[in-house]
Order: C-alpha cells, then structure tokens, then sequence
C-alpha cells in the first residue's frame, strides 16, 4: 500500500513552483525559490479539481509527496598527526576527533593508507585504533589495533549520531624485526584518503555539489 | 659491411643516448613527484599538541604498558600534534573526500658504549708493546661520524714521546693489523655506518732502549696524553635544540 501510495503519488503531473519557508528557530525565512542551493524546493503537483454541480458528495483525491535527500554532516577535527621521535619505542600519539550524523547509513571507503614510509620506502610499522569516548584526564587507550596495510577497504557507518576517536600507534624500532628494518633517522609520511558517501541516492540532486540539479 | 656497422652502432648509441634521456627526464618526475608530496604535508598547519603514549616497562610491576610521555616537554621521546585544518561538512554531495596525512620526523639517535677510557701501562723493559683492547660498539638509525681530537704520543712534563699507534681490529691480535700513528688521529674522520658495530681499540707503543727515528731512547718517567672522541649525528633536526643536548628545542 505504502509503495502504490508513494508511485501514485510520483505520477501526478508537477505544476509550478511554489515558495517554501524555512523556521530558524525564530522567524520563517524565505528559501530562494529556483535557486539549486536551496534547502528544500516544492511544487504544486497533480491537476485542477473542481466542481459544479448537484452531487451529494464530492471525493477529491489529495496527494502529497515529500522526497528527502540523504544529508551528512561530519567533522575530524585535524587531518592527521605530525610526530617527532627522539629515541626507538612503541608510541601511540593521542586521538583526533570525528564524528558523523546523517539521515541514512553512510559508506566510508579509504585508499592509500599504509605504514608510514621515506622517500626510500622504508617503512615505519603503523596502526590504527578507535574508541568511541576520549576523556583526557582518565583515557583508554584501543585494545585493538589494526594495521594500516590491513585497514577495511570499506565500513558502513549506521544512521543516527556516532562520534569516535582516531589513534594512531608506530614501532620506531632500535632494531629489524617483524618484517621492518631498524628505523632510520629520517622523515616518514604516509597520504591517504577517506571518502564518505552517500547510501540513498536522489536523483534530483546533483552528485558533486548536493545542490539540485536544476 | 664495415660502414653498415658502423650505421648499426651510430643508430645503438642514438638509441642510448635518447633512453638515457628518457630514463633523466623520468628520474627528475619522479623526484619532483616525491618532494611534492613530502611538500604537500609539510605545509599543513599545526595545530594542537596530543598526549602520547611510550609503550614501556612500569616501573612499580615491572611488566609492559602504555607510559604517558610528558606533554610539552623538551624531555619527552617522543611528541605529536595533530595537523591540518578541521574538516567538516553538511550538505547532499554524493561522496566527500577527506585527504589525510600523517608525517613522522624520527631523529637520529646514537647508543654507545666504550669499556674504559684509556690504558694505564706499567713497562719495566723496553720494547715495542701491544695492550688488550678496550671494546666499543656503536648503534644508530643513520651514519655516525667519528672525530679525534687531541691524539699525539704519550709524552712527559718534557715534551719527550713515546712513539704511539692505535688500530681498529678484532678482539684478538694479529700481524695483519693496520696501525694509525697517534699524530695521525686528529686528521681521521670515521663514518660508522647505519647499524650496530663493534670496534676494539688497540693501542701500541714503542719503548725505546736507543733512540732512532726521531725520538729519544725512552727516559724512565710517566707518559701521557689526554684526547677526545667526538661521536656525531650525521641527521640533523631543526626540532631538536641548537645546543646539541638532543632535546626538543621548544
């Protein structure tokens, strides 16, 4: 019923474009009503009814149909870490904030990320861990990390509020072992890239600036 | 038969010469490419410093865990701040891209470890002599240069010398070792290379009963000389301090 509901709905033919409105929490402002970057759009759809007559009732089919476009508002509070490393260890340098909010799930895919490298491609062994609360006076570090040469392809991150916290770990090591050489003294970088993207996919938007297409 | 020869190697060293500028062309890319990389996160703004954690024995049970270094120490192993801009967004774009970045600035560090600092050598009778040696190891993430400054023969309140060698060698003697007069040290530069290496230091000097080659027939007296070694980095930081401790500048 809710599918016919919904494809009866989409057949009505679209009329004009009528203002919309928008409440910021005091007043109604107008939308700018054609504009892509607007908020929300609307049109009056289906056909002129009316009547004149005798008829003892009248039945008017009314139908309104509201399409919501996927949203994700997200934040990381840093684009990485910068470390600087006097003598070999194990270190874990602390968290870097994020957090992402939207109204259906969203998919979160990574390329390039790996052990931090030199120019030579030595490599530093890096991890990543996560939690999902940070409280600087009493934190918990991960108890599970995972390589960054092994990190998931991809990850779906569910619809509601999800905030966590982003570690990293390296071994600078005073000796090979492991697969890794001896660290040498030198600078090291790994570039990588997190994309976040949209599950439900509208037409009417535009892909690349979420704007309407027209 | 011979100019077609000499066609074929013409056309071969052409053909050379133009891999040659295909192999330059494509070294200098790929050089630019790697420092534009390096250059693109080296320009990221710093922001906050984080706490970071050393994975190391607790002193109170003995076993491993996560030690906090000291935030904002110039003592601290190790320090990291978060870098680049906030990122952020809220609209209906299909897929955002977040380009992230982590660098890592790891500093040289040298271990090192002479058994003495010298020999105190008790002779009764002249003669050319060899003391045990005095073993060294050194062990570094980069090239540690080795500078003498400062060695000359033994000598007395006079200015009278005992003809003096040093050598590099195994742990135990043999004919084969190459000697280095002490005179000579100060003009000696070593370069120990990235990895842990064991040295033995011997020392040979010449007790004379007559004197020849310059130097006096050996008076009974007490011989010194008083040097330096000087073991560098070969890695410099400009985050470390200029007064060379080793330390966070800042």
């Amino acid at each position: 019923m809710g599918i016919v509901g919904l494809a009866w709905g989409s057949e009505l033919a679209l009329l004009g474009e009528t203002q919309v409105w928008r409440w910021d929490g005091d007043s109604w402002e107008p939308e700018p009503k054609g504009d892509v970057e607007a908020n929300a759009r609307v049109w009056h759809q289906g056909t002129m009814q009316g009547g004149f007559c005798n008829k003892e009732t009248w039945t008017i089919e009314v139908a309104s149909h509201a399409s919501i476009a996927q949203w994700i508002k997200w934040e990381l509070e840093a684009q990485g870490w910068n470390i600087k490393v006097r003598k070999p260890g194990i270190y874990v340098a602390g968290p870097i904030k994020g957090w992402t909010k939207s109204n259906a799930e969203i998919l979160a895919t990574a390329t390039g990320f790996n052990d931090l490298k030199n120019t030579s491609d030595e490599a530093i062994e890096t991890w990543y861990g996560i939690t999902y609360s940070y409280d600087p006076n009493n934190p918990v570090l991960p108890t599970t990390w995972v390589k960054a040469t092994e990190l998931p392809a991809s990850a779906t991150i569910p619809f509601c509020y999800n905030e966590g916290y982003l570690w990293i770990k390296i071994n600078v090591r005073e000796d090979a072992s492991g697969g890794y050489i001896k660290t040498r003294a030198c600078e090291y970088q790994n570039d990588a890239t997190i994309y976040l993207s949209l599950t439900v996919i509208k037409d009417w938007i535009d892909p690349e600036t979420g704007f309407f297409k027209q | 038969m011979k100019s077609s020869r000499l066609i074929i190697l013409k056309s071969l060293m052409k053909g050379g010469e133009i891999m040659r500028k295909v192999l330059l062309v494509t070294l200098v890319v790929s050089l630019l490419m790697g420092i534009a990389g390096l250059a693109w996160a080296s320009q990221l703004t710093i922001g906050d410093e984080v706490q970071v954690w050393k994975w190391d024995i607790d002193p109170l049970t003995g076993g491993y865990k996560w030690i906090p270094e000291t935030k904002g120490s110039k003592l601290a192993n190790a320090r990291a701040w978060k870098q680049g801009d906030p990122q952020g967004g809220f609209c209906n774009k299909e897929t955002w891209t977040i380009e992230v970045a982590t660098h890592t600035s790891v500093a040289q560090w040298i271990r090192w470890q002479l058994n003495a600092q010298g020999w105190r050598i008790y002779v009764r009778k002249p003669g050319t002599y060899i003391a045990n040696c005095i073993s060294g190891s050194i062990k570094s993430n980069a090239e540690v240069r080795v500078t003498f400054s400062g060695f000359d023969d033994l000598k007395n309140d006079l200015g009278e010398a005992i003809e003096t060698y040093y050598s590099f060698g195994e742990e135990d003697p043999s004919p084969a070792m190459v000697w280095y007069p002490a005179k000579t040290l100060d003009s000696e530069t070593l370069v120990v290379p990235y990895c842990e290496h064991n040295a033995h230091l011997w020392i040979k000097i010449v007790v004379r009963e007559d004197p020849d080659d310059l130097y006096p027939k050996t008076r009974a007296c007490e011989y010194q000389d008083d040097a330096q070694v000087k073991i560098s980095v070969t890695v410099y930081k400009t985050w470390l301090d200029e007064g060379g401790l080793g330390i966070f500048a800042e």
